[in-house]
């Protein structure tokens, strides 16, 4: 209740700033529009407009030549270095421009343009623009522009070739079984990586650019007539809206267009894997893919998407559905035994059998602190550990692994300040977290709140904070679909707690999916061969 | 949004206020009640474990003498439950009776009457009504102190004595519920096993020595070991146990594999006749003498021998129970369940008509193995003989 009112007033004052930004944007647009800085016909004053568009950057790069019949005309190329192919532009631009020496007749210098771009170079993409800021803008995304002396139009040619990390396999989701490769920060390779999965002419990729000073491009990748319209009409309104400076990463995306910004859950999903996002697409899911991350977004996210990994599909269905089991209750153990242990310590000893009462308390002997603050403790200290561990080069990260390890392990226990019960819940917990990376963070919250409640009323505030978070976590929505959905009854149970067969998915989700729905049209039921093969046969006469 | 700040004032007003941190209590394994010295008092001991971190322990394990891993804290009051009040406020911690093992009580206590004791233990939210219950002979908080050196806990030892023995029948352990339960049958006899202590070579251990036997809630009498066991037999649903049958040199030794009795009350005019059906399944485990016996004739001979044995000793068990004239067989709440109508006309003479009715005890034995070899060395070298 709390945070929805909280959502709302935030998402009311999130709207209105957003508005209110947009307007300005098109009176600015609008403003360009009327008076826009237009290239003249002297070459000179053309690069020069340029460079000092660019700020005249050491990196800009001006080539001036003379070309065609009797080097008659005169001419420049601008790029930004590093950002361009230069063996590109010399063999596919420079080269056919000085040595073009023939010509039926002599074409106009205002023409000199358009004759080039048809008749000259060689390069593939092509674009004639006539204004200065036009000029900037694709010299800073990578291409070369081309004036000539006398003509008030400018070529803009892609010549993009700036160093890029290679297709490799993801830090963040590695597999036993499935493909290897991983996003990388090039949009264009993404794209390509995720054309390459599903080669449908009705896979649509629709290109956005968000932030002022960024210019960051943005991809929306859906497949016409299975993803849900109001959804990607939602996206875009929320994508469009934004008038923000920077856009540095996937996530940054989806804090702006996520539906709870202050819910410890996250409703946007994403991945670094091309047949993950490939999987979800084809499930009627959008995926926003960002230039500059290897992370890919996909909307509506559901609760239950979290628990699911790549390989569920891959693996045979009871294996899988086994360790979608314990995933969800790595989860459970992950948020809730710690909690558990301080109310069993603190509150409830008559639940615990008497030898382990007896054992734990044997441990709890001559500790200095409250169980909570034990706890709190240790749960404080393997935090620090882990992120140690994360941001610190990975041959200082080990050092700080084993010194952690020791000292939490052994020392704290054996000089007395924790019960080595303690440790040992702590441990499971750290261990079962790292089972739900998608829900990293908001086991890590939660689990903290919990052993508060813990420790204030025992297994009664557990189940209070129990119950807050699954009303919570039942009233949240993820562009228009219920983020618990996965787990009603109506809906498709299929892949939620349980992985059935594939060959038992015959419709994609209800909840997500609009207009083409059915996956699996006809097939032979492997469960009865001998059927399949009399269909076969009626089927080859 | 005012909904959800009332609604959670209201949180709070369910209770679960009672934390208590682990360290900062006496964890009670088991409970001794006995009669003080000064007349009309009570003294109340309860065992506590001693926890020391485990480091401590095992730094002082090299050659020292282990101290005792319990405490035991007395108290003298005139009710048992001022007595754990008492204890309570004299120690550093506090006092948490939930995981009790044991509940121990002095003969004499038993003899004076049990039923005020129970009162406390039913009404105390904090006490479990399924602990084990045993009567002490001689002093009940002796038993608490005692050093086994089986377990670390002599409550948890004495509680896991009594639970082994219940596996061969549940007869043999009384808990709380157990006790009181028959106490409110009007009719029925609780019985209680006896826990003996014993010092040898200054060594101490506990043993059950036979079972106390209860008319209303005070000690009258004993079953030993042997008639124990018989009691057991008679009320039927034995699963293990053995004994030995046989007379002068020819003796065997039977395992009880399974063991089950029907017990019927049929009334007679103004007596009562008994039939006790006992059906069992045995094995023998060791066969002495029986040398003149010929092998096809063994199992029927030691069948018989059995038979005779069972019969007898229920027979004996039977007749103590009636001389203390406690219905230890639950043969009142049978004739209850069987006619409620007709217990109505016999309640009050109850007594009288138990003490006073004739017992018929048949038995069916069936020994369905007779273990790796037939016959014994002693048998093959006769026939041998014979041959």
């Amino acid at each position: 209740m709390l945070f929805g009112f909280m959502k709302r007033k935030l998402r009311y004052l999130l709207s209105s700033s957003g508005q209110a930004g947009a307007g300005d944007d098109n009176k600015e647009k609008r403003a360009e529009q009327h008076m826009p800085p237009e290239l003249s016909t002297s070459l000179d004053e053309n690069v020069e407009a340029l460079k000092n568009e660019l700020s005249d950057g050491s990196d800009v790069k001006v080539h001036r030549f003379r070309f065609g019949p009797d080097l008659c005309y005169s001419g420049a190329l601008v790029f930004i270095d590093g950002m361009t192919d230069s063996l590109f532009i010399s063999e596919a631009i420079l080269r056919p421009i000085v040595s073009w020496r023939t010509c039926d007749e002599l074409p106009k210098a205002r023409d000199i343009a358009r004759t080039v771009s048809s008749d000259v170079i060689c390069a593939g993409e092509v674009q004639l623009i006539a204004s200065v800021s036009d000029c900037a803008a694709s010299c800073l995304s990578g291409d070369a522009v081309f004036f000539a002396d006398g003509c008030p139009e400018a070529l803009q040619i892609n010549a993009k070739g700036y160093e890029k990390r290679s297709v490799t396999e993801p830090a963040s989701e590695s597999v036993v079984r499935g493909p290897r490769e991983g996003f990388t920060e090039n949009l264009r390779t993404n794209t390509a990586l995720l054309r390459r999965k599903i080669r449908s002419g009705r896979l649509r990729c629709e290109s956005l650019t968000v932030g002022k000073r960024t210019q960051t491009h943005i991809c929306l990748m859906y497949i016409d007539g299975i993803a849900d319209k109001k959804v990607i009409e939602t996206l875009k309104f929320r994508i469009k809206g934004l008038d923000v400076d920077s856009i540095l990463e996937s996530g940054y995306i989806e804090q702006y267009i996520e539906d709870a910004p202050l819910s410890p859950f996250s409703t946007v999903g994403y991945s670094e894997k091309p047949d993950v996002i490939a999987g979800r697409v084809l499930e009627g899911r959008v995926a926003v893919i960002i230039d500059g991350t290897p992370f890919v977004l996909t909307v509506p996210m559901l609760f239950v998407e979290s628990f699911q990994t790549a390989e569920d599909y891959y693996s045979r269905p009871m294996y899988a559905t086994m360790m979608r089991i314990v995933r969800y209750l790595a989860y459970i153990i992950a948020v809730f035994a710690p909690a558990i242990y301080i109310s069993l310590t603190s509150f409830h000893h008559e639940m615990i059998p008497t030898t382990l009462l007896l054992t734990i308390a044997k441990a709890r002997e001559g500790t200095p602190f409250p169980v909570f603050l034990e706890t709190f403790i240790m749960v404080i200290s393997f935090e620090i550990l882990r992120e140690g561990g994360i941001r610190l080069p990975r041959p200082v990260g080990q050092a700080i692994s084993i010194v952690g390890a020791l000292i939490m392990g052994d020392a704290a226990v054996s000089a007395g300040i924790v019960g080595a019960p303690v440790v040992i819940t702590i441990a499971i917990t750290a261990v079962a977290s790292f089972l739900i990376p998608m829900q990293n963070e908001s086991d890590t919250m939660l689990r903290l709140a919990m052993m508060a409640l813990a420790a204030f009323a025992g297994f009664y505030g557990v189940a209070m904070g129990t119950f807050a978070i699954l009303i919570h976590l039942a009233t949240l929505t993820s562009f228009g679909a219920a983020y618990f959905d996965g787990f009603a009854w109506t809906r498709n149970l299929q892949d939620s707690i349980i992985r059935m067969p594939l060959w038992t998915m015959k419709r994609r989700p209800k909840h997500i999916a609009k207009g083409d729905t059915v996956r699996i049209k006809s097939f032979i039921p492997p469960l009865r061969p001998h059927a399949g093969e009399s269909n076969r046969q009626a089927g080859d006469d | 949004m005012a909904l959800f700040a009332l609604g959670s004032l209201l949180l709070p007003l369910a209770g679960c206020w009672n934390q208590h941190e682990l360290n900062k209590t006496f964890i009670v394994t088991g409970i001794a009640l006995d009669q003080a010295e000064e007349s009309g008092l009570l003294e109340v001991s309860l065992q506590i474990e001693k926890s020391e971190p485990e480091s401590a322990s095992s730094g002082s394990e090299g050659g020292q003498e282990k101290s005792s891993p319990t405490l035991v804290l007395k108290s003298v009051k005139s009710t048992m439950a001022q007595g754990i009040a008492d204890i309570n406020l004299r120690t550093s911690r506090e006092v948490f009776i939930p995981h009790n093992q044991i509940m121990l009580f002095g003969t004499a206590l038993a003899e004076e009457g049990m039923e005020q004791y129970m009162d406390m233990l039913l009404r105390d939210p904090e006490s479990r009504m399924d602990v084990q219950m045993a009567i002490v002979d001689g002093k009940a908080s002796d038993v608490l102190a005692a050093d086994t050196g089986q377990e670390l806990v002599s409550g948890t030892h004495l509680s896991n004595i009594i639970n082994q023995q219940s596996q061969i029948s549940t007869q043999y352990s009384t808990r709380i519920t157990d006790f009181v339960r028959k106490l409110l049958s009007g009719s029925s006899s609780p019985v209680v096993p006896i826990v003996k202590l014993t010092k040898e070579n200054e060594k101490e251990s506990v043993s059950i020595e036979g079972m106390a036997v209860f008319v209303k809630d005070k000690l009258v009498g004993r079953l030993s070991n042997d008639e124990a066991q018989s009691y057991v037999w008679a009320m039927g649903d034995v699963k293990g146990g053995s004994f030995t049958a046989g007379s002068g040199d020819n003796l065997a030794v039977f395992l009880v594999d399974s063991l089950d009795c029907k017990r019927k009350v049929k009334k007679n005019g103004q007596s009562v006749r008994v039939e006790f059906e006992v059906d069992t399944v045995l094995r023998v485990s060791q066969i002495i003498g029986f040398t003149e016996v010929k092998f096809p004739d063994l199992i029927q001979k030691l069948t018989q021998t059995a038979q005779e044995e069972i019969k007898k000793k229920v027979e004996q068990t039977y007749e103590s129970a009636r001389g203390m004239g406690a219905d230890i067989y639950d043969l009142g709440l049978s004739v209850y369940r069987k006619d409620p109508g007709e217990w109505e006309s016999m309640k009050d003479q109850w007594g009288e008509l138990f003490s006073k009715s004739e017992l018929e005890v048949s038995v069916r034995a069936q020994i369905v193995d007779l273990g790796k070899s037939l016959l014994t060395i002693g048998m093959e070298s006769a026939s041998r003989e014979g041959r």
